[in-house]
């Protein structure tokens, strides 16, 4: 009998890329599982035409209201939960997800923004913060947590050293990452089942590519512009060109009345026009136009990009940062910048393209092709579904080793004895 | 072979999966095996804890104990998750609350957060050990292996397995009524058979089996009252294996209607005692035996469903016969056996070795020598004399010097004669009891039994009471020499109301020789003053004759009343006569209630050696063994704790709280406040079955009582010795009346009619009565 998932992420129309994601993959999931999608917050009534749709209830303590399901004897019954950094999308859940053992889908690796908005607006305290930062980090995460809460570190550069990924997984029977760099972070933490998959995005159909052959550069930036999003450099970059180009920004800023005073102060107010939070068509057709997409990420933790996967969907061409997932990408598929000496090198490709006119659609074609052959949302569903098939294992594994956790703490040598405790409980009968 | 048989046990509650356990390994012993039950403790909640059990078990090696352990067999769960290399599974149960009790919505894990993963956990446990290579999973039954099929998709074989007593039920004739034994609770569903009794106007209902926890038993005869049925159910709570046989073999139908039960042995004991099966579509286990109308009724679980088959079995004894037989011959074609059992566990076939049969009794007409033997009464080591004949000639028993005195024949003496062994058997009663300050209840001239206790036990101080008004003291001259005169000082008291007019801890022993059984109206206070007279460790002594006596069961059968002594007695009042009558388990029941423990009970023939041969026959018939037949009860009971409640079985009402004093506490204006005292010895409660209120009746100036029984209630609880008030505005115009206003208990009725609370009579107009009363 199929398993049934109890799928714990925000829903469209939240605006975060999860809730597409979701979206996007929820037909291929269920090819192969049943699917119950629980959301936090409203939902727009189409998705229920897939599969039903419960409101969990982060405070209650049974968070999952069961009744009224068909009974499932001889199946899995698994609770999946999309955990990313935006506190507004996902604090419910990780407080859900810290209570109630499940498969945890890190989408962010760093959660160091999630957890100090949680901590600005009460819901963990200064104690278990410390705590969890020095049990993770030792001497260094203590005394970095000292300086997170007393605003002398950003919780952004602070990811960086210690992402805090952990405070998501104290009851995860699984854990599902999109990348190489955060399924070694994970694993090196031993204690749960860990997988890997690329992050899906649906291909529309292939579109006809439109972009001038002459006429000035159109260039795109798009999504929340986070500082770790470079937009203040891609901008010194423009600022010194001496080649006609147009830059749309689409998406929600941190600070746009810093960026629209930098943006004058440079002279660029007639080159760089502010579109805001546009559908997802308008963004698509901005992209099927643009030479290039800027989707730096400085700092990373490594993450795949949803954004990068919308940018080769329409075929474009991005601009990315040397390091993280983006750096480990085959060079065909996008333009790497390198951290030191950012802008010169930004300037050097945007010249380049002004030139070889062609060259974005060959590096677009490229990541175009990857995406259709790595990304898929059926292979991201069949992924899921081998997490499924495993339910029963992998929870007992890793609620066995929490209980043997729990049972040894303050023991002198831990990991040892869980290890020799785990050896044993784990087994399967002869 | 050496066999461990693996299983869990939740501290301190014993049921049917122990018993199981135990009986397999004797099952095992008899056959010549060496085995072993391995119990391991579980809690099974919160869902954290569980999965600690689960994995404390999978930490037990057996594999290697220093000397081979040649196979485990697992029966629970999780015990059979201990580690071995060769392990036969022979599963009573898994974790229901993940399988088939989840899936039904009722399991607890349901309301734990960890519900879902710990499903997932034990799913792969199981899934991993029944799955596991070289090993056979055999089920308690088919309902067992097809809710593995469905949850696990294991396949597992059926194992079925005789019942604890199959060697020793038999088939009696079919009585009148339904026999419904199990522990009593939810899950056994007793509310529904009585609800279902409304249903069936000529059924009768016996449920026999320990409450699941305390006070179900009361809840379910409450219910029974509730519903106007409690004429025709019996609550029995826990009976011993013996009476249970009997009442398997007497019953016209047995009764099991449990949810979703695995097995139930409740259904093979009927089988093999020839009864139907009355049971539910839904009950699980029970339905791979009875087919409707071929081995009992199989009905859907509702009242109207369950009532009709219970009438139709009531009134149908030859359809009742027939599939009870049915049922016995099924049983036997099954082929059930413990041998087969052992066979399929072991893979070796071998059957009880000679030396470990249990002997089987054969059946044979009573030895009524040997019987009358069993009730002979006891002696003491040292009578303290050897004839009534010889008390009599000892002292002077004259009361008026000369002009009384009973004739020194105990053959003119003919109630003397009659009492001579009942005498002795109570000084062998207390023939080890210390003390020196006796207290002997209810005594009169002349004082023989006095005279021969002084004897018993020189220097002691022997007090009496009496009914009299007046106190009184006798000094009896001893007529031959050698022995010492013998003082008794004799106070008056009516013993069933009145405190014992002695202070606390005064006596070393109290003596209540056919007493008792004259209380008309509270046993329980005599039992509780006698307690607080007594020091420390200071004994009661009671006899009393025995209502169910070999005596009184030839009464019965010869159609007379059952009484030892049942006529009235117009001049003696309401005490001359024996009110109620007690059997031997009621007077222990009092005596603890009332702070004592049972040092010894007994019965005794000591008026007569007769015994019936029809009344013998029929009690042996139902294996009874005779010992607490005997004419006269004789508990002794020593005082180590302090008078609890009442037992609740003697009374309507609570004795030990129904007694106050009404009296008006001052008038303010048109309102009078009325205090009432609480002089009882128990808090009365504002609220309730037991609630104490005040009645208020009013009555016109003829003296009518125009408007009787308005209740109001306390305003709050009243502890013994505190008071409580109650306002009452009694203004208004119109005919003058008197309000009477009493004390009375939900439970029992005005405590005035037992002259325990006088009602309070106040002039009130019959307007004011009317606002009073209405609620």
């Amino acid at each position: 009998m199929r398993a049934r998932l109890h799928w714990v992420s925000p829903l469209p129309p939240a605006e975060t890329d999860i809730a597409h994601y979701t979206r996007r993959i929820l037909p291929a999931l269920l090819e192969h599982v049943d699917v119950v999608l629980w959301s936090t917050e409203p939902w727009d009534p189409e998705i229920e035409r897939l599969a039903p749709v419960r409101h969990l209830d982060a405070d209650a303590h049974m968070p999952f209201d069961l009744s009224g399901l068909p009974p499932r004897p001889a199946s899995s019954e698994m609770v999946v939960y999309q955990i990313g950094n935006s506190w507004l999308f996902h604090a419910g859940i990780l407080k859900v997800a810290r209570r109630v053992p499940g498969c945890v889908v890190l989408h962010d690796l760093g959660l160091q923004d999630l957890a100090w908005m949680m901590l600005e607006n009460g819901l963990i305290d200064h104690g278990a913060y410390r705590a969890a930062m020095a049990a993770w980090y030792g001497r260094e995460g203590r005394e970095a947590s000292e300086r997170i809460l007393a605003k002398q570190l950003s919780p952004a550069e602070a990811a960086t050293r210690f992402p805090l990924f952990e405070i998501a997984l104290p009851r995860a029977t699984a854990v599902l990452i999109h990348t190489d760099t955060a399924f070694k972070a994970v694993t090196a933490r031993k204690f749960v089942p860990a997988y890997q998959t690329e992050l899906p995005f649906a291909p529309s159909p292939a579109a006809s590519a439109a972009r001038a052959s002459e006429g000035p550069l159109k260039l795109v930036q798009f999504g929340y512009m986070a500082p770790n999003r470079r937009l203040d450099s891609v901008l010194e970059a423009l600022a010194g060109l001496d080649l006609a180009f147009e830059l749309g920004l689409y998406g929600q800023f941190r600070d746009e009345d810093r960026v629209r005073t930098k943006i004058a102060r440079l002279g660029l107010s007639d080159k760089v026009r502010f579109n805001g939070f546009v559908a997802e068509e308008v963004l698509d057709d901005a992209l099927r136009q643009a030479h290039l997409a800027f989707n730096l990420r400085h700092p990373t933790m490594g993450e795949a990009s949803g954004s990068q996967l919308r940018i080769w969907n329409a075929a474009a061409a991005a601009a990315v940062t040397d390091q993280g997932w983006y750096g480990a990408l085959p060079d065909e598929v996008a333009f790497k910048i390198p951290v030191q000496g950012e802008r010169e090198a930004l300037q050097a490709l945007l010249r380049r393209l002004d030139a070889e006119r062609g060259l974005s659609e060959q590096v677009g074609a490229a990541g175009r092709a990857r995406l259709e052959a790595l990304h898929t949302p059926e292979r991201y569903a069949s992924a899921i579904a081998e997490i499924a098939a495993n339910a029963e294992r992998d929870t007992r594994e890793a609620l066995l080793s929490a209980r043997a956790r729990a049972l040894l703490q303050g023991r002198r040598r831990p990991a040892l004895l869980t290890r020799q405790l785990a050896a044993v409980i784990g087994g399967d009968q002869p | 072979m050496r066999l461990g048989v693996l299983t869990t046990q939740t501290p301190f509650i014993i049921g049917g999966a122990e018993r199981h356990a135990a009986n397999l390994v004797a099952a095992l012993k008899a056959r010549g095996f060496e085995a072993c039950e391995i119990s391991i403790p579980f809690k099974p909640f919160p869902g954290r804890v569980l999965a600690e059990s689960l994995m404390a078990a999978k930490l037990i090696d057996l594999s290697d104990l220093g000397y081979p352990v040649d196979r485990v067999v697992g029966l629970k769960f999780p015990a059979y998750l201990v580690r071995h290399p060769d392990k036969y599974y022979w599963i009573l149960h898994q974790h229901r609350q993940v399988y088939d009790m989840w899936e039904a919505g009722v399991s607890e894990l349901q309301q734990d957060p960890d519900g879902l993963a710990v499903r997932e956990l034990i799913r792969a446990e199981d899934r991993s050990a029944f799955s596991a290579r070289d090993t056979q999973v055999f089920a308690n039954s088919q309902n067992v292996a097809a809710r593995m099929q469905r949850h696990l998709g294991i396949t597992s074989t059926p194992l079925y397995h005789p019942p604890p007593n199959a060697e020793r039920l038999r088939v009696g004739p079919y009585g009148d009524y339904l026999f419904a034994p199990s522990r009593l609770g939810p899950s056994k569903r007793q509310t529904l058979m009585i609800e279902a009794l409304t249903h069936a106007p000529s059924a009768r209902l016996v449920l026999a089996g320990p409450p699941d926890r305390p006070g179900y038993d009361a809840t379910l005869a409450k219910l029974a009252r509730e519903r106007g049925v409690a004429d025709r159910v019996e609550i029995l709570g826990a009976i011993s294996d013996e009476r249970m046989i009997r009442l398997y073999a007497g019953a016209r139908a047995v009764v099991f209607v449990p949810v979703d039960e695995d097995y139930g042995y409740i259904t093979l004991e009927a089988m093999l005692s020839a009864r139907p099966v009355i049971t539910a579509t839904d009950a699980g286990g029970p339905l791979e035996f009875i087919a409707d109308a071929r081995e009992g009724l199989v009905v859907e679980p509702t009242p109207a469903a369950l009532g009709a088959a219970f009438e139709r079995v009531s009134t149908s004894p030859k359809e009742a016969e027939r599939w009870g037989q049915a049922g016995h011959a099924a049983f036997q074609a099954k082929g059930i056996t413990w041998d087969a059992v052992v066979a399929a566990l072991t893979g070796e076939q071998r059957s009880v070795l000679p030396d470990a049969a249990p002997p089987r009794p054969e059946a044979r007409a009573p030895d009524l020598k040997a019987l009358a033997g069993l009730l002979a009464p006891p002696t003491p080591a040292n009578p303290p004399f050897e004839s009534l004949d010889a008390l009599l000639k000892a002292y002077d028993f004259a009361t008026v010097p000369g002009f009384w005195a009973p004739r020194a024949e105990a053959d003119k003496h003919p109630y003397l004669a009659s009492h001579w062994r009942r005498y002795l058997a109570t000084l062998a009663m207390i023939e080890d009891v210390d003390g020196a300050y006796l207290l002997d209840v209810g005594v009169s001239p002349p004082f023989v039994f006095q005279a021969m206790l002084a004897r018993q036990r020189p220097n002691a101080a022997i007090t009496g009471i009496w009914s009299e008004r007046h106190p009184h003291r006798q000094r009896l001259v001893p007529q031959r020499a050698g022995l010492e005169p013998v003082e008794i000082a004799v106070h008056p008291a009516n013993v069933e109301r009145e405190a014992l007019p002695f202070g606390p801890a005064s006596q070393d022993l109290v003596l209540a020789m056919e007493i008792v059984e004259h209380f008309a109206v509270d046993p329980f206070h005599f039992f509780s003053e006698a307690n607080r007279v007594l020091r420390p460790g200071g004994h009661l002594l009671i006899t009393t004759p025995n209502m169910s006596s070999h005596r009184s069961v030839a009464k019965i059968l010869a159609g007379n009343s059952p009484y030892s002594f049942g006529l009235f007695v117009p001049v003696g009042g309401v005490h001359g006569r024996h009110n109620r009558e007690y059997v031997p388990r009621e007077v222990a029941i009092l005596g603890e209630a009332a702070g004592f423990s049972t040092v010894r009970l007994c019965t005794a023939d000591v008026y007569d050696d007769h015994i019936d041969p029809a009344a013998a026959a029929v009690l042996t018939a139902r294996d009874d063994d005779f010992s607490m037949r005997g004419e006269t009860i004789l508990w002794l009971g020593r005082k180590t704790g302090t008078p609890g409640p009442a037992p609740e079985a003697f009374y309507h009402g609570r004795p030990e709280q129904l007694s106050g004093r009404l009296s008006l506490a001052r008038r303010e204006g048109d309102t009078l406040v009325v205090r009432a005292d609480n002089t009882s010895r128990r808090a009365w409660v504002a609220e309730g079955p037991f609630a104490m209120t005040l009645s208020l009746d009013w009555i016109d100036a003829h003296g009518t009582l125009v408007h009787p029984s308005a209740q109001i209630e306390l305003p709050h609880g009243v502890p013994p010795g505190e008071s409580a008030e109650i306002a009452l505005v009694l203004g208004g115009d119109g005919a003058l009346g008197t309000l009477r206003i009493g004390l009375f208990e939900a439970g029992a009725g005005p405590l005035a009619g037992a002259g325990r609370g006088a009602p309070l009579a106040l002039p009130c107009t019959e307007a004011a009565f009317l606002a009073l009363a209405r609620p």
